[in-house]
């Protein structure tokens, strides 16, 4: 593509200036076409010089920078648009700003006519226009929004973004010159505009996360921001995983998650001639005519097809992504690393020829839809060599130089040299192809009640939980057309053993833990009431009233067990999941407290005197005490420290101080079912004095 | 033997007191209204009227019919109060244009001359 095509191609998106004003040697280049001196001819091949090939800058004018493309919000980018089509680029922010009215086109050949609008300016000629400081964030949206529904799955819409439904506007998290706070892009007129750190975007690395992330607002406070209180997550979750993660658990709106550039695909209403090779698949890896959509809905009217993000680590952190699959024809150099392509206008042309007459590039025939789903996909070993042959023909007949080159098919990390022979090519943790871009999430934020925790640890670690569990695409087809998957824990890079015990200790371990509770409860309840009526009863206590206890401690179980199956009561009248999770560090406390207590009573009871290790060992409970004690004690220092060092101690020390619980518990259960089953029947108070 | 008990029960209470003093000062929220939260207003935030300038520099008066078959120049417009080129080093406006690729990228994809649209990726 040359400057020029840049311009008429790409410039209805970009603001001007830039390369969209000036060429590779920093001259303007209309300024250099007008030169006499340049050689340079309107129109002509100017000594196939990317800048000048075929550019008629000299009548079109260059486009500079349009300052109230951004900054003035009744700005036209139709208006706009129609110039640069017309390839009026000097008109263009004239007629974007409502200024005149234009006709002509350089393009056609025609005079180009200003006509101004006499009414915007006043007496002495000035202009006065509604112009803002801060761009709203529909104008950010003119150019943002449908690439960010294609890659991202981005709505940018109140109804799914409590952000953009509390009012924020894009420049608030992404601001730029004096109000920015970045040093890198602060300054008068500096127009850096402040940036996050997108896997699959390079642009100005340097100024990676110079936008305002969540912490400067939700721990800093700034626009009155909620201040995020996680005091009931341990802390080794915020130092893994990102906050979009949990806060970002659906996407409203498909995103492209299979970008397959080798096929012709027989979507309608895809605008342009070029993306018919575009075969995009949504995250559910069904065809997907994006294009189509987008012709015949717009960006406004997108249907909603919610989905769950994929995560995966970047940078030392989880975040909530889209990992672009990728396949195409590339071609590979002798002697070089890494790939060229071919231009996409011949595979195109190929495949049109394929179509017209099925006796050109017929290989291509052999390309079926193995899948049934109405798209040819090339997934079996004689579709890759079909599809490698007929574009070797194709290139050669048109005279592309294939001397040492070869026509390869990229599927993913794989470099097919032919149906059966592939390289296998390095891909960094976070990517699906070293061809498909990654998109983290970051728009669209759901509000806190609906993040991913607010049901308790459970909604992760559980087996019905899709965070570590969820089928992930790992490749887009297999000999029969179907995707390939693994579970989302493998790209996490964790082993299945370390997810299950995470899996057991919340799924089985902490309810288990809590059932004990209950009959601890229970069991206590049996004792003080058959306590206090010893104490506050009749003088003479009969076996009636022992059973009176029991009748009490067995309602309340029973009452409990009803609640298991009544979800709805049993956390209206407990506290539910969530408490007793975010709970975790008071319960196991309590527990330990008491454990302490019920050990030293037993101890007393046993043995007044004498060895303390003998004492304990001699009674099963007491060991039972201790043991948990100890090790709930270590186990809780490890995770309140978590040492980085450390980390799968740190992961088993989870696991290890609800076992020590449940130990104690169940120490402390027997203690008060001793006592209960010791106390004397009948007991008559008159006896005792 | 009392005294000794209310001492160590005022001691106690004094720790207790003093812990959750400190949990509470850690978990209050704490707002700084500092200069960062409140813009400073300064005199050149507001444009005022302006001409509107051709390529060349000259005003174009539309009322008056000066220069008024001429299309307005932004950069010679905006330029005469903004710093043009500053403003245009913005990524938003270079699209790329004078970065390299990063190494993986040009090592991967022949193709790219540079990390942005402009000699890009696609």
């Amino acid at each position: 593509m040359t400057s020029y095509d840049f311009v008429v191609q790409c410039g209805s998106c970009h603001p001007g200036g830039g390369p969209l004003e000036f060429d590779r040697d920093g001259r303007r280049y209309d300024s250099v076409m007008t030169d006499a001196n340049s050689g340079m001819v309107s129109g002509g091949e100017n000594s196939l010089d990317g800048d000048y090939y075929k550019a008629m800058w000299d009548k079109s004018g260059v486009l500079e920078a349009d300052c109230f493309l951004c900054h003035m919000p009744e700005y036209s980018f139709s208006a706009r648009n129609e110039q640069m089509k017309n390839l009026n680029f000097r008109w263009a922010a004239t007629t974007g700003s409502k200024l005149a009215m234009v006709e002509g086109s350089v393009k056609e050949g025609k005079p180009v006519k200003l006509t101004y609008d006499k009414s915007r300016f006043d007496e002495d000629g000035k202009l006065s226009p509604h112009i803002v400081r801060e761009p709203r964030t529909q104008t950010c949206l003119n150019c943002h929004a449908k690439p960010g529904w294609k890659k991202r799955g981005a709505n940018f819409r109140a109804r799914t973004d409590v952000h953009l439904a509390a009012g924020l506007l894009c420049v608030d998290c992404h601001p730029a010159g004096k109000y920015a706070d970045d040093e890198r892009i602060k300054g008068k007129d500096v127009h850096q505009v402040g940036k996050g750190d997108d896997p699959g975007g390079h642009v100005r690395d340097d100024l990676d996360n110079t936008c305002r992330d969540c912490s400067q607002c939700h721990e800093k406070g700034y626009l009155n921001a909620p201040i995020a209180n996680h005091s009931w997550l341990p802390p080794l979750h915020l130092d893994k995983i990102a906050c979009q993660t949990c806060h970002i658990p659906q996407r409203p709106v498909k995103a492209a998650l299979f970008q397959a550039s080798d096929v012709f695909n027989p979507g309608t209403k895809i605008p342009e001639k070029g993306k018919y090779l575009w075969t995009f698949y949504g995250p559910d890896m069904k065809y997907w005519n994006h294009y189509g959509e987008l012709e015949m809905m717009g960006f406004d009217d997108k249907p909603t097809d919610p989905y769950r993000p994929v995560f995966a680590r970047y940078k030392e952190k989880i975040y909530p992504v889209n990992q672009l699959h990728s396949a195409w024809p590339g071609i590979e150099i002798e002697g070089k690393k890494g790939l060229a392509q071919p231009l996409m206008s011949d595979v195109y042309k190929m495949w049109m020829a394929f179509k017209n007459d099925s006796t050109s590039y017929a290989d291509l025939a052999l390309i079926k839809d193995d899948n049934d789903d109405g798209v040819i996909e090339i997934n079996r070993p004689e579709e890759i060599d079909a599809l490698i042959s007929a574009l070797t023909s194709y290139l050669n007949k048109t005279g592309y130089a294939l001397e040492g080159k070869r026509v390869v098919w990229v599927s993913n990390d794989r470099i097919y040299r032919s149906g059966k022979e592939f390289e296998q090519v390095p891909m960094e943790p976070w990517e699906a192809s070293p061809y498909g871009n990654v998109h983290k999430y970051t728009h669209d934020v759901y509000p806190a009640r609906a993040a991913l925790g607010v049901n308790g640890c459970g909604d992760c670690h559980s087996r019905n939980s899709d965070f570590f569990y969820a089928p992930v695409v790992k490749r887009p087809f297999d000999e029969k057309g179907n995707p390939v998957y693994e579970p989302q824990y493998k790209l996490l890079g964790l082993s299945p053993w370390s997810v299950s015990l995470g899996m057991f200790r919340e799924s089985e371990l902490k309810p288990i833990l809590y059932v004990l509770f209950v009959v601890l409860i229970s069991l206590f309840l049996i004792w003080a009431v058959g306590r206090a009526l010893e104490i506050l009863g009749p003088p003479s206590i009969g076996l009636h009233h022992r059973l009176f206890s029991w009748i009490m401690g067995v309602a309340v179980f029973l009452i409990f067990v009803y609640l298991m199956w009544h979800r709805e009561l049993l956390e209206f009248m407990l506290p539910s999941r969530f408490w007793l999770d975010s709970h975790h560090f008071g319960v196991g406390a309590g527990v330990m407290i008491v454990g302490t207590i019920a050990l030293l009573i037993r101890l007393k009871q046993l043995y007044p005197g004498g060895c303390l290790r003998k004492r304990v060992a001699s009674c099963f409970r007491c060991t039972l005490i201790a043991i948990g004690l100890a090790l709930s004690a270590l186990s809780g220092i490890i995770m309140l420290i978590h040492p980085e060092a450390l980390g799968v101690i740190t992961r088993l020390s989870y696991l290890v101080f609800d076992l020590s619980l449940v130990s104690i518990v169940l120490g402390i259960i027997l203690v008060v079912f001793r006592e209960i089953v010791s106390a004397k029947v009948p007991i008559v108070k008159s006896q005792r004095t | 033997m009392i005294t000794k008990k209310v001492v160590g029960l005022t001691v106690l209470s004094a720790l207790l007191i003093l812990w959750s003093l400190c949990i509470s000062a850690t978990q209050t929220p704490s707002v700084s209204w500092s200069k960062e939260t409140i813009k400073k207003t300064s005199v050149e935030g507001v444009c005022p009227p302006f001409f509107l300038y051709d390529e060349t520099g000259n005003i174009i008066d539309p009322v008056k019919e000066i220069n008024s078959d001429k299309p307005y120049s932004p950069k010679q417009t905006c330029g005469k109060c903004h710093d043009y080129n500053k403003t245009t080093e913005g990524f938003h406006f270079q699209q790329g244009r004078g970065e390299k690729p990063n190494p993986l990228t040009a090592e991967r994809c022949l193709w790219v001359t540079s990390p942005g649209n402009y000699g890009g990726n696609w």
